[in-house]
């Protein structure tokens, strides 16, 4: 997605520096300036995370301050299984905040995903069209399951368009190939991004 | 940019590598304490405050590492989101169903690849 917004947003590229600009000239006449914490968890979800390692650290503790009291070794075996749990619970709050944040990531790709395909359509039709455009090929219904450019084209059920295998757009996901006169048929649009 | 300024926009991957760099002298030291000691009740101590919490300390430490690489993916979506909707409110891209674009059941021409990267 990175890749397909530096290919295709260059143009979005000056208003960043502006607003930069105009910040720093608002610093220097006082202003503070803002803090953005833009994170993918939540402060509930920090605090669980927080709370799930200090919560093992201690019983880790409370286990090796008592195992150092006693020399039975029924005990000390029992202190260390406490020991062990403590290890448990903060491993579980890391793994439970790792998982959050990935869905979190996720989440917000597909949705960057879903605002980048109707500008990735229009900005291709929107070109302006030149006299060689127009002596290149009719895009011919092909039998064959390869894009123009030879790579394979791929598509899934619940998707609107077909791609080249190759494509940042599905990249990751179970495409499917088929042909190209099978997809269009069955009503999907050649991406626009790839345009297989 | 001076080490101060970066390590306070990257406090959470200097402290993931100071907590990795504890929890290894930790194991460190709990072998060593281990290996000094003869006898099983005497262990057990450096098996839980050497190992066990060197082995927290290096999860914790992780986590923070991976965490900071999401973080750093989640803001650079963020930016690409604004982007996108700075592109759009500039051109004025009000799209309706693409669908309509090819209704016309006419044979589509390829579209032009543009020079750009």
């Amino acid at each position: 997605v990175t890749q397909l917004a530096t290919t295709r947003l260059g143009a979005a590229g000056p208003a960043r520096p502006q607003l930069a600009a105009t910040q720093d000239r608002l610093v220097s006449r006082g202003a503070t300036r803002p803090r953005h914490i833009d994170l993918p968890w939540q402060p509930s979800q920090a605090m669980q995370w927080l709370g799930g390692n200090l919560l093992g650290v201690a019983v880790l503790l409370f286990a090796w301050y008592k195992s150092s009291q006693s020399a039975a070794p029924q005990q000390l075996v029992e202190w260390a299984a406490l020991g062990a749990f403590g290890v448990l619970i903060a491993g579980l709050a890391n793994s439970v905040w790792l998982v959050r944040g990935g869905q979190a990531v996720r989440r917000r790709k597909q949705a960057v995903c879903d605002e980048l395909w109707p500008l990735a359509d229009v900005s291709t039709l929107a070109q302006p069209r030149t006299a060689s455009d127009d002596q290149q090929s009719v895009e011919p219904l092909g039998d064959e399951p390869v894009s123009v450019q030879g790579e394979e084209l791929v598509s899934l059920p619940n998707m609107r368009y077909f791609h080249q295998a190759g494509c940042d757009l599905v990249a990751g996901k179970a495409a499917d190939p088929d042909t190209r006169r099978v997809m269009v048929r069955g009503g999907k649009q050649p991406c626009g991004v790839c345009r297989p | 940019m001076d080490l101060k300024t970066r390590l306070r926009a990257q406090w959470d991957r200097a402290l993931a590598v100071t907590l990795i760099l504890i929890g290894a002298l930790a194991l460190l030291f709990g072998w060593i304490g281990i290996s000094t000691s003869a006898l099983s009740y005497q262990q057990l101590p450096y098996l839980l405050s050497g190992g066990l919490f060197g082995v927290v300390l290096i999860g914790v430490g992780s986590t923070l590492l991976l965490s900071a690489d999401l973080r750093d993916e989640w803001r650079q979506l963020a930016s690409l989101e604004d982007a996108v909707r700075q592109l759009a409110d500039q051109d004025a891209l009000v799209v309706e169903e693409p669908a309509l674009l090819v209704a016309d059941k006419q044979p589509r021409r390829r579209p032009a690849r543009s020079s750009a990267p």
